[in-house]
């Protein structure tokens, strides 16, 4: 899939409907490290921790993405779950402890930008893309400037002051890079394999790709006796996967032929193949295809 | 910081949280063990037990000697002479707790059984 084809020949950019939290006071790694499933506590200003905070069944209520400053971070998770995420977040801080919690949903905008050329963008403001390597922030002026990447790709992604909307916006203009839309992202980020909260929502991680941010050895939060046990008893049984079919189905769960179910958790339709992220037993993941008792065929793309 | 300068910010969250009044049960071997471990500060130090984010069920048991904070957000309990302390915010996780003490090499010190609690820990330190 060349995904040139639903892009602007710099880039596109989309404001994404990210829910914005800003935790401050001191200890608050200590507080966060006892609640997400990552390691935390260690990590130095400037850096940003990709993170999952799960339910006290092993089961993901959302994926963080967490900016730290001094004695503030800035936590981006799903818009839905904003709420949801604050509460947690709030209720168990230590009677001892001045931690505060403070919603930005109104003060702060996510732009992510994507495309061919997306230095074009950090060479206009002066900024050397090695220095957003290495899961690291960088300031300019009022905004946060930071990178993903992944195999094939890399994402900017800016946290930017609602004041500063206009002139973020002519800079973007200025580089060419052009305003695309939600469904346009799914299309990229499902053909590059990144998941959304679609993808691992109320799924326990080991399904859905996320792995490496379940570290059994950092002590106890909310669903790590049931990650232990899943690990440990060798039963991680489903995986994520990428399928297409050559039929228009709207179905978002099948039953193999072979055994075992396929559970389609988003996907995109394209000159009359659906293409889709999918959770399917393990067993099928190094398989070119599966067929379905529905009659329908997919065929089987492992993600990195 | 710039980003966190600006206009929109919400006031801090606040989780409103049911206040009730504490019960709580302390056996005979969790008084014993407390006056050793209070030896003569009963009168300046108490014991505040808590609950706070974290373990694999969704909230961790906490317990402090600590001088007495003499805030009116804590609910005291005198048990032979020693002040325990539950803040309001803890009330209705804490309610009608037992503070035992166990006298055993594996398992063994403060344990704390909660019948209101919907789950709990296999080690007896988290619930939810």
């Amino acid at each position: 899939m060349h995904l040139t084809k639903f892009l602007y020949p710099t880039g596109n950019y989309i404001i994404s409907n990210d829910a914005k939290s800003i935790l401050s006071g001191p200890g608050i790694l200590e507080h966060l490290d006892k609640i997400i499933t990552t390691k935390i506590i260690g990590c130095e200003n400037n850096e940003i921790h990709d993170s999952i905070i799960c339910n006290s069944n092993g089961r993901i209520l959302d994926q963080l993405k967490i900016y730290i400053l001094d004695n503030e971070a800035i936590i981006i998770n799903n818009s839905i779950n904003g709420s949801e995420i604050r509460s947690q977040l709030v209720k168990g801080i230590p009677w001892n402890k001045k931690i505060n919690v403070i919603d930005g949903d109104d003060a702060i905008i996510s732009y992510r930008v994507v495309g061919t050329n997306i230095t074009k963008i950090l060479d206009f403001i002066r900024i050397d893309i090695k220095e957003l390597r290495g899961n690291l922030w960088k300031e300019y002026g009022n905004m946060i400037i930071s990178m993903t990447s992944g195999t094939g790709y890399e994402i900017l992604e800016m946290l930017v002051p609602i004041e500063e909307k206009n002139s973020m916006e002519h800079i973007m203009k200025e580089c060419n890079i052009l305003k695309s839309t939600i469904e346009n992202w799914d299309i990229m980020r499902i053909e590059l394999g990144i998941v959304d909260y679609l993808d691992i929502n109320n799924s326990i991680p080991f399904d859905v790709k996320l792995n490496h941010l379940v570290k059994l050895n950092k002590g106890c939060y909310p669903g790590q006796e049931i990650h232990a046990r899943l690990e440990s008893r060798g039963k991680i049984n489903n995986t994520l996967v990428r399928l297409r079919a050559n039929s228009n189905h709207n179905k978002n769960k099948f039953r193999i032929i072979d055994g075992g179910k396929i559970k389609i958790k988003s996907s995109y339709k394209f000159n009359e193949m659906v293409i889709s992220l999918g959770i399917i037993p393990k067993k099928y993941e190094n398989m070119t295809s599966i067929e379905t008792v529905e009659n329908i065929k997919f065929l089987v793309e492992k993600l990195d | 910081m710039g980003l966190l300068d600006g206009s929109g910010f919400s006031l801090p969250v606040f989780e409103e949280v049911e206040i009730v009044k504490v019960k709580i049960n302390v056996t005979d071997s969790a008084i014993d063990a407390m006056k050793k471990s209070m030896e003569d500060d009963y009168d300046t130090h108490v014991l505040v037990i808590s609950a706070e984010a974290g373990g694999c069920s969704g909230y961790l048991y906490d317990m402090k000697i600590t001088e007495n904070p003499n805030d009116e957000d804590f609910q005291r309990i005198d048990v032979n002479g020693i002040g325990i302390l539950i803040h309001n915010k803890d009330s209705s996780l804490l309610n009608g707790i037992e503070l035992d003490y166990k006298d055993t090499l594996m398992g063994g010190g403060f344990q704390i059984k909660n019948p209101t609690a919907e789950r709990e820990c296999g080690c007896g330190q988290s619930f939810g």
